[in-house]
């Protein structure tokens, strides 16, 4: 596993994956914040006065740490806040599924008619965060092509010295 | 963690902050920072059933005033035809034949201005009140409509009689029922008891334009509890 994760091609496409999948997952929830607060709210997790505050800023934070991973720059930093989302958005889905209650997951869209099973989104959100949570435990920080190679050069350099 | 991630951790969300803050006041469909708590207003529902009453007392007292109007109607047109007739024999008589007719005309007036006033007794709202299950039961009395908000499933297990179903999950699937609804009747959404649904549909219907919607929270569960009237 730890083999896996350290190939440069797979690490840039996890990484491109993961953060397409949060930058698709913000657009949706950006146009439109009153229903995404509507979804939060029917969570029954925050206070009403927090519900539009976390409307606001939740898909930004998506949008930016997607950006961040497909870029290649401060992963770790990307990662970390990624992780710490994706166990969030487990509990909240999983204190839904146990306390029975009816809400749409606000997951990929808003619209409350695109309802999905929630017990499929924790387990879309288990698989995510396996592959972020390996991405930051073996990848390095501003993996990419481009400082790979400058390490190598620079690694090159100093034994030819 | 090193100094350096929490650096751009802290940068990343200072970023999502700003971009946030920048974008929700640009946003045509912005909301507010701090949102409003939705109406539970229990309160209400005690002075609303009064004013059901109120106005069920004033229709009546309307509807008396209309029969003795309509009886003193018929006297003063007989009346009129006595005087039609005098008049053809005396065309003197004419002046006091318009001034029965005029008091006829204010009569009228004040009969279609006190049914106008019951009416508007009962207070119009557009955001939608909850109520407790006996105004509700109060309601369901009158035959006004109630709407479970549930999924197809849960409605088909049980509901209150008479219920029409919009799953508000499917609001889009089932909007046109709601738009061949007429606006100014009173409606009653309801689901479970744990659920949110039925305030989503209350806000929803009065988003487009209907004017009295209340949220019986209670839900089916309360209603089948108290064993009112089910399907």
């Amino acid at each position: 596993m730890k083999k896996l994760f350290e190939n440069k091609y797979i690490v840039i496409a996890a990484r491109t994956v993961l953060g397409a999948v949060f930058m698709y997952a913000s657009f949706d929830k950006m146009a439109n914040p009153e229903a995404f607060a509507n979804i939060v709210d029917n969570y029954h997790l925050l206070p009403y006065q927090l519900v539009n505050a976390l409307a606001i800023f939740l898909p930004w934070l998506e949008f930016i740490t997607g950006l961040f991973l497909i870029t290649g720059k401060w992963v770790k930093a990307s990662l970390l806040i990624y992780n710490v989302l994706l166990v969030v958005f487990i509990i909240a889905l999983s204190q839904a599924l146990i306390r029975g209650l009816d809400i749409s997951c606000g997951c990929f869209s808003v619209n409350p008619s695109t309802t999905s099973e929630v017990w499929l989104r924790i387990i879309e959100d288990i698989i995510l965060l396996f592959f972020s949570f390996m991405l930051y435990k073996y990848s390095k920080d501003e993996i990419n092509v481009s400082n790979e190679k400058e390490i190598e050069n620079k690694y090159f350099i100093n034994q030819t010295n | 963690m090193n100094k350096k991630a929490l650096l751009q951790i802290t940068g990343i969300l200072v970023i999502t902050l700003l971009t946030g803050i920048f974008f929700n006041l640009s946003n045509p469909n912005r909301i507010q920072f701090i949102a409003n708590e939705k109406i539970v207003n229990f309160s209400q529902s005690d002075s609303l059933l009064n004013a059901l009453r109120i106005q069920d007392s004033i229709l009546k007292a309307a509807d008396s005033l209309m029969n003795s109007s309509n009886k003193r109607e018929d006297s003063l047109k007989l009346a009129m035809d006595k005087h039609i007739q005098d008049s053809i024999l005396a065309a003197n008589k004419t002046d006091s034949l318009k001034r029965i007719h005029d008091s006829l005309k204010t009569i009228n007036q004040k009969k279609e201005d006190s049914i106008k006033n019951a009416q508007n007794q009962v207070q119009d709202f557009v955001k939608p009140i909850d109520i407790k299950i006996d105004f509700a039961k109060a309601l369901f009395d009158k035959k006004y409509r109630f709407i479970d908000a549930r999924d197809l499933s849960d409605f088909g297990a049980g509901h209150i009689q008479g219920a029409m179903n919009i799953p508000f999950h499917e609001i889009e699937k089932y909007k046109d029922r709601l738009n061949d609804l007429p606006k100014d009747q009173v409606y009653v959404t309801y689901c479970s008891s744990a659920c949110d649904v039925s305030i989503d549909l209350a806000y929803y219907m009065a988003k487009l334009g209907f004017k009295k919607v209340y949220v019986f929270h209670g839900g089916w569960d309360e209603w089948k509890a108290a064993g009112f009237p089910a399907n």
